[in-house]
């Protein structure tokens, strides 16, 4: 129960600095994706898991990623952890915020943190400082849907010191403001 | 030529339109699969052939072979499965066209087939399938959350393909 609370205290966080953010990139999407945790399994038994969240434009180069990771293989929602991000585009600006596309291909280099029961007291609380590396992003939050390609997330986990890594073979964001639409005169 | 060649000639030439259109591909899934004693994670790859371009109750048949690792972190090949597959019907009107920057079909499909399993010991099994995410454009096809499932005399197992892209290059 504290978990649902907790998850749903940071998503109604994250809308309401969504809804009070004015500036031209600012965009909003929806994320989904695959997702593969190894080198961690002394705490996670996932053999196939699911990622899905909110991604958020700060400003033209920079983003904010709230994501929750749920096994689907060998339990079907067995298990979720929650994972936020900063990430910066590596190849100029990740939104044009007009109603042109611009770049629609990029790159992203993130850092943040994780949360999951993979602690020695199984509670769910803030676990993983990550660094994460997008080598290929392709389509923008400007043309409504952007798909990034083989994430590698690192993730340091700071109760038993195990270095772990997140492989995010396919992920698809798909935005409903700050698109071309909004900026359409 | 008098119109009623003419519109023989465009008949007869849009009757063989099936061999022109891409009909055969390959495809790669990243999927797991839960059994009795096990687990799997790992990915698929395989072929398909696809005959006909009907609208409704169009087959396909495919062969696949997935591989992964188990609970165990050993490498294995789980099953190589063969099989039929229906696109119950296809459409263009569906609130899925966000899915993609083209425009796109939607043609959600069922599967079944047979296995020949490598885990465990080596035995043929029952394969079942459901694509209610599938999506398609002249020689794309993309699936999302695609559950299926096997039964063999070790019992049934479960399992969900996360995507599965479909090239037709052929």
């Amino acid at each position: 129960m504290r978990k649902k609370i907790m998850v749903l205290l940071t998503t109604l966080l994250f809308f309401g600095s969504a809804l009070s953010a004015k500036t031209d990139y600012f965009d909003l999407g929806v994320t989904v994706g695959s997702r593969s945790h190894f080198f961690e399994r002394g705490y996670d038994t996932s053999k196939l898991s699911l990622q899905y969240g909110l991604t958020m434009g700060l400003s033209d180069v920079y983003e904010l990623d709230i994501t929750a990771t749920s096994q689907l293989v060998p339990s079907f929602f067995g298990d979720t952890s929650a994972q936020v991000l900063i990430q910066r585009s590596l190849l100029g600006f990740r939104n044009s915020g007009t109603e042109i596309a611009g770049m629609g291909f990029n790159m992203l280099l993130g850092a943040g943190v994780g949360f999951s029961t993979y602690n020695p007291y199984a509670k769910f609380s803030l676990t993983h400082l990550l660094v994460s590396f997008t080598p290929a992003v392709a389509g923008s939050p400007s043309l409504c849907k952007r798909e990034r390609l083989l994430t590698f997330t690192l993730g340091i986990n700071i109760y038993t010191q195990q270095v772990s890594l997140y492989l995010d073979i396919l992920t698809d964001d798909f935005y409903f403001l700050g698109t071309y639409k909004d900026h359409q005169r | 030529m008098s119109m009623k060649k003419l519109v023989l000639v465009l008949l007869l030439l849009s009757s063989l339109n099936f061999l022109f259109a891409r009909s055969f591909g390959y495809f790669v899934a990243q999927d797991g699969e839960k059994t009795s004693s096990n687990a799997y994670g790992g990915a698929s790859f395989g072929l398909v052939l696809q005959p006909f371009q009907r609208s409704f109750l169009n087959p396909s048949l495919f062969v696949s072979l997935s591989m992964g690792t188990d609970m165990q972190s050993r490498f294995l090949l789980p099953a190589a499965t063969m099989g039929v597959t229906i696109d119950l019907f296809r459409t263009m009107n569906h609130p899925f066209m966000f899915i993609a920057h083209n425009k796109i079909a939607y043609d959600p499909s069922v599967s079944v087939g047979m296995q020949l399993r490598f885990d465990d010991s080596t035995r043929p099994a029952l394969y079942f399938g459901a694509s209610p995410f599938k999506f398609s454009q002249p020689d794309f096809w993309y699936e999302f959350c695609s559950p299926f499932g096997t039964y063999s005399n070790k019992g049934w197992s479960w399992g969900v393909a996360i995507f599965r892209f479909t090239f037709l290059c052929l």
